[in-house]
C-alpha cells in the first residue's frame, strides 16, 4: 500500500528529470547562440539567474502539472520514475562537462 | 573583494560542503536494510536547505564579482582552462543540485516508513542521493581548482 | 582564525586516526569467537561514531584552511601535490565506506583502504616540507594499501581470527 502523497513524489521525480535535461539543453544553446544568451541577460539581468529562475520555475509548474493529472502510483512507477532521474542526471551531467571540455579544446 | 562578497563566498563554501555531506550521510542511512527514518528525513531536509543557501549565496558571489574581478584574472593566466572548462561546467551543474536534493528531500518526507524499507523505493533513493553527492563532490573539487587558478 | 583551524584539522584528523585504529583493534577482539556481542557491537558503534565527527571537523578544517589561502592571496597550494593527494584520498574513504555498505569491497580491504586513508592523511598533513609529485603521493598510499592488508591479516592468523 502506498501513502497518499506519494503521486507528489512520482510528479516531481519526473519534473525533475525534464528540468535536469532542460538544464542542460539551455546551458549548451545559450553558449552556441547569443541571442538567446542575450535574452537571458536583458531578461534576468545574469545569463546565470535566467537559467536558475527558468529552471525552478518549469521543476514547480511541471511538478504541480503532474502532479494534479496522475492517479496514485504504485510502488514501481515510483521507483521507475526516480531511476529516470538518476539516468537523466547523469546524462545532463555528462553534456555539459564535454561540451565545455570541446569548448575548451 | 569587500567584506560582503567575501562573506557570501566563505559561506558558499561551508554551505555548500554541509549540503554534500547531509547528501553522503543520507545516501549511507538509505543503504542499511532498515533506515533510521527520522534521521534520513533531518538529513534530507539539511541538504536540500544548505544546498537552496549555497546557491543563493555563491548565485551572488558569482553574478556580482567573479565576472568582473576574477574571471580576466584566470583567463589571462597559465590556467585559463580553469575558467572555460571548470568554472563554466561547474556553475551550470551545479543548477541540477536543488532539484535532485529537492525530489530526495520528498521521497523521504513523503513516503512512508514501511516504503522506505522497501528495496524497490529505497534503491533509487540511495542511487539519485549517490549521484547528488557524486555531483557535489566534483562541484567542491572544481572550486578549489578555480580558485587556485586565481594568480 | 587560522590557529582555530588548525586546531580543528589537528583534533579531526586525531579522532579519524584514532577511532580508525580503534575500531580495527576492537573488531578483531570481538571476530575472535566469531560473532560481536552486543556489548562489542555498542563499543563499535560509538568509535565509528567518533570517526565520523572526525571526518566532519577534518572536512570543514580542511576546507577552512583552503578558504583562508584564497582570501589572503596565496592560491598555489591549492592546485598543489599535497592538497590533491590529501582531497583524492578522502575520496577513496568516502566512496570506500560506500562500496562497503553495498558489499561490493570485503572487510579485509575496507579495513586496510581505511587506516592506509587516514594514516596517509596524517602524515601528508603533518610532513610540512614534502616535495613530491602527486603521482609519487598516491603510489606510496596505494603502497601503504596493501602493507596494511598484508600486517592485519598477520594479525588476523595469529588472533586465529575465526570470520
Amino acid at each position: 500500500m502506498t501513502h497518499k502523497n506519494v503521486h507528489t513524489v512520482y510528479a516531481f521525480a519526473l519534473s525533475a528529470s525534464v528540468t535536469v535535461l532542460f538544464i542542460a539543453v539551455l546551458t549548451i544553446w545559450a553558449d552556441l547562440y547569443a541571442p538567446l544568451k542575450d535574452w537571458l541577460k536583458t531578461m534576468f539581468t545574469h545569463h546565470w539567474i535566467g537559467k536558475s529562475v527558468l529552471s525552478a520555475a518549469l521543476f514547480l509548474i511541471l511538478g504541480g502539472m503532474i502532479g494534479l493529472m496522475v492517479s496514485k502510483p504504485d510502488e514501481n512507477k515510483i521507483a521507475t520514475a526516480l531511476w529516470i532521474l538518476v539516468g537523466a542526471s547523469i546524462v545532463s551531467t555528462l553534456a555539459i562537462w564535454i561540451f565545455y571540455l570541446i569548448e575548451a579544446l | 573583494m569587500n567584506t560582503l562578497t567575501a562573506l557570501n563566498l566563505v559561506l558558499h563554501i561551508v554551505f555548500g560542503l554541509l549540503g554534500v555531506m547531509a547528501i553522503y550521510s543520507a545516501l549511507v542511512v538509505l543503504m542499511k536494510e532498515r533506515p533510521s527514518v527520522g534521521f534520513l528525513r533531518f538529513l534530507s531536509v539539511s541538504g536540500l536547505l544548505f544546498m537552496l543557501l549555497a546557491w543563493i549565496t555563491g548565485g551572488y558571489y558569482y553574478t556580482t564579482y567573479y565576472g568582473s574581478a576574477v574571471k580576466p584574472i584566470i583567463k589571462a593566466g597559465q590556467f585559463s582552462w580553469a575558467h572555460t572548462l571548470i568554472m563554466e561546467a561547474k556553475e551550470h551543474t551545479f543548477l541540477l543540485l536543488p532539484f535532485l536534493v529537492a525530489v530526495l528531500m520528498l521521497g523521504v518526507l513523503l513516503v512512508n516508513s514501511s516504503l522506505l524499507n522497501d528495496p524497490r523505493v529505497r534503491r533509487p533513493l540511495a542511487a539519485l542521493a549517490g549521484v547528488a553527492f557524486t555531483i557535489g563532490a566534483i562541484i567542491a573539487l572544481a572550486g578549489v581548482v578555480i580558485s587556485g587558478a586565481v594568480r | 582564525m587560522a590557529l582555530l583551524i588548525k586546531f580543528a584539522h589537528i583534533i579531526g584528523t586525531a579522532l579519524g586516526v584514532g577511532g580508525a585504529t580503534l575500531g580495527e583493534i576492537f573488531y578483531l577482539k570481538s571476530e575472535r569467537d566469531g560473532k560481536v556481542d552486543p556489548h562489542e557491537n555498542e563499543a563499535l558503534r560509538t568509535i565509528f561514531y567518533m570517526l565520523r565527527v572526525g571526518m566532519v571537523i577534518l572536512i570543514l578544517s580542511g576546507f577552512g584552511y583552503l578558504i583562508l589561502l584564497r582570501l589572503e592571496g596565496h592560491t598555489a597550494p591549492l592546485l598543489g601535490a599535497r592538497v590533491w593527494a590529501k582531497l583524492t584520498i578522502i575520496l577513496i574513504l568516502l566512496f570506500g565506506v560506500v562500496a562497503w555498505h553495498a558489499r561490493k569491497v570485503p572487510m579485509w580491504i575496507g579495513s586496510a583502504v581505511s587506516l592506509a586513508s587516514w594514516y596517509a592523511a596524517l602524515v601528508i598533513g603533518a610532513w610540512r616540507g614534502l616535495n613530491s609529485s602527486y603521482l609519487t603521493i598516491m603510489l606510496y598510499y596505494l603502497g601503504a594499501i596493501v602493507v596494511f592488508a598484508i600486517i592485519l591479516q598477520i594479525i588476523r592468523w595469529s588472533l586465529k581470527v575465526k570470520a
